[in-house]
């Protein structure tokens, strides 16, 4: 209970830093919808209307961008400005020590000093996307698939912030002095498209090592399939759609607890 | 007496140059990172047109085999020449330490041009080597795909990057007045990538679109480069192209150069 109120206390604080840079606010927004523009106009542009690739039509793919933006803006809220300056400032500049000495879990510590109210903007494209495009597929709104929909987000997050979490952990024995984000942003752009697109090898390694799969493609497909807009019949079941993040969480949790116990300071 | 800054200014760039290249290899983990996986960005365009080639035909001037030589050119010049410098200035003027460059033997336009040609100069030479094994892998053999004309491609490059470069003075001088440009230089980058051709081909867009681009510098950033590689055209052809990146090239540099100059004037050291 006292870790929510200091959530939401600092959430408060963070909301209130961004609201003093407005015009950056505005900015960001133009930016977030440019950014949208790119992949539909891409998409748009090879996948004519009424063409598609083994039932992936324009609208399905766009709803996977929605639901990827989606998952990606609420673990971004969390976790992506820690991913960013994770090893310079926290671990190579040793301002790691300070959290270390205060009352609270350093990772959570973490969570709080480093959120990203300006990725809630990411979310709320990405939810509008998905229900665009989810509409123009053809899929109904249910309470049940609103639900669903909604979990799938959660789980989609979860997955982002393990593998944020695996990446910056890595800074404890690979200082370096700029973020990872650029190549995991170049990765993360393979999530975009249904993975039946790719090689088999690069398929495995998107469900397995890198498990970017299950951000948008798998609950995508089992969101799409569950209101018959898909019939592959390659949806994977739920109860492992819920278990990767959840297992993704525990290992990287783990990880960076290990990475704590290996530092020593400023310059370790 | 003379200045060091008369006296020196051509050792003093260079240097500038040089260390800049050292610094990008100081940390071979970041090094290592990008050039595994930069790649990547091109695969997802790839792999999604190879399967769009399965059920619809490509524009019969992009085969999937130019497409993917467009795009692998692309992400490589892309690569080589977005440097954050924009990013970089903010934060100089941000922090204040942009007072400290008002004292050194180069003016900052020509210092921070020399440091992003430094970082591009390591940067080709680090990604030459993954761009080419794309080219093997995905456009069918390096042989036919060599430059139509390296003369023309050198010279369309070199001013891509200067318009570039110019573009991103820009956005960085202006955190004289908005403090924070993070957010501007992400929608220069996102606008960059959509009308200067690196997502979409600019043939592939609507006449008008077209048109109206053909007037701007964006084009002259990615599309031109990339069309020189592809297109075996003849000097003459490309020569009024050229010319005109030059002219927004210069131009840009002029307007930056009165910008920069407006805006020094709110500089109070720290906070911009």
């Amino acid at each position: 209970m006292t870790e929510l109120k200091a959530f939401f206390r600092c959430l408060a604080a963070h909301v209130k830093m961004e609201m003093m840079y407005r015009t950056h606010l505005v900015v960001g927004l133009v930016s977030q919808l440019t950014f949208s523009l790119l992949s539909i106009v891409f998409v748009g542009v090879f996948l004519p209307p009424g063409s598609n690739i083994q039932g992936w039509g324009f609208w399905e793919i766009l709803f996977l961008l929605g639901l990827g933006d989606a998952t990606f803006g609420l673990s971004a809220i969390l976790v992506f400005r820690t991913f960013l300056v994770f090893d310079s400032a926290y671990v190579l500049q040793g301002e790691l020590d300070t959290l270390l000495v205060q009352p609270v879990h350093p990772l959570f510590n973490l969570i709080l000093r480093n959120l990203q109210v300006m990725e809630f903007i990411t979310l709320l494209k990405g939810l509008a996307l998905a229900a665009i495009a989810g509409v123009q597929a053809g899929l109904s709104w249910t309470p049940a698939h609103i639900l669903l929909f909604a979990g799938m987000i959660v789980l989609g997050g979860a997955v982002y912030c393990g593998i944020f979490i695996l990446l910056f952990s890595t800074g404890f024995w690979l200082p370096r002095r700029s973020s990872v984000a650029a190549p995991l942003l170049s990765l993360n752009q393979l999530s975009q498209y249904p993975l039946l697109i790719y090689p088999e090898w690069l398929k495995l390694l998107l469900s397995s090592l890198l498990p970017l799969g299950f951000v948008a493609y798998y609950p995508g497909q089992y969101l799409l399939e569950s209101g018959s807009l898909l019939q592959t019949g390659q949806a994977l079941p739920l109860w492992l759609l819920a278990l990767v993040p959840v297992l993704l969480l525990l290992a990287t949790v783990r990880l960076f607890a290990a990475g704590l116990r290996r530092y020593a300071g400023a310059g370790s | 007496m003379p200045s060091h800054r008369t006296a020196f200014p051509g050792s003093a760039f260079w240097t500038v140059v040089r260390l800049s290249a050292r610094e990008f290899t100081a940390y071979p983990s970041d090094v290592l990172l990008e050039f595994f996986t930069y790649p990547v960005a091109f695969l997802g365009y790839y792999f999604f047109l190879q399967a769009i080639a399965g059920v619809n035909p490509l524009p019969p001037d992009l085969p999937l085999e130019r497409l993917a030589l467009y795009y692998s050119l692309g992400w490589l010049l892309r690569m080589i020449f977005h440097q954050r410098t924009d990013v970089g200035m903010g934060s100089l003027i941000a922090q204040g330490d942009i007072a400290l460059l008002l004292l050194r033997p180069l003016d900052i336009s020509r210092w921070m041009l020399a440091q992003a040609l430094g970082q591009a100069a390591a940067r080709a030479l680090f990604y030459a080597g993954p761009g080419i094994v794309l080219l093997a892998l995905f456009g069918g053999g390096l042989g036919e795909y060599l430059p139509a004309n390296p003369l023309v491609f050198c010279l369309a490059a070199a001013t891509g990057f200067l318009i570039l470069f110019e573009l991103q003075m820009f956005i960085g001088a202006l955190s004289f007045f908005t403090t924070l440009n993070f957010q501007m230089s992400w929608t220069l980058d996102m606008l960059m990538r959509l009308l200067a051709g690196l997502v979409v081909p600019l043939s592939l867009l609507p006449e008008a679109l077209q048109s109206a681009l053909a007037w701007l510098p964006f084009p002259h950033v990615f599309s031109i480069p990339i069309r020189s590689w592809i297109e075996p055209q003849p000097l003459v052809f490309w020569a009024p192209v050229l010319l005109q990146g030059g002219v927004w090239a210069a131009l840009l540099h002029l307007l930056n150069r009165r910008f920069y100059g407006f805006a020094l004037k709110r500089l109070d050291i720290f906070g911009g």
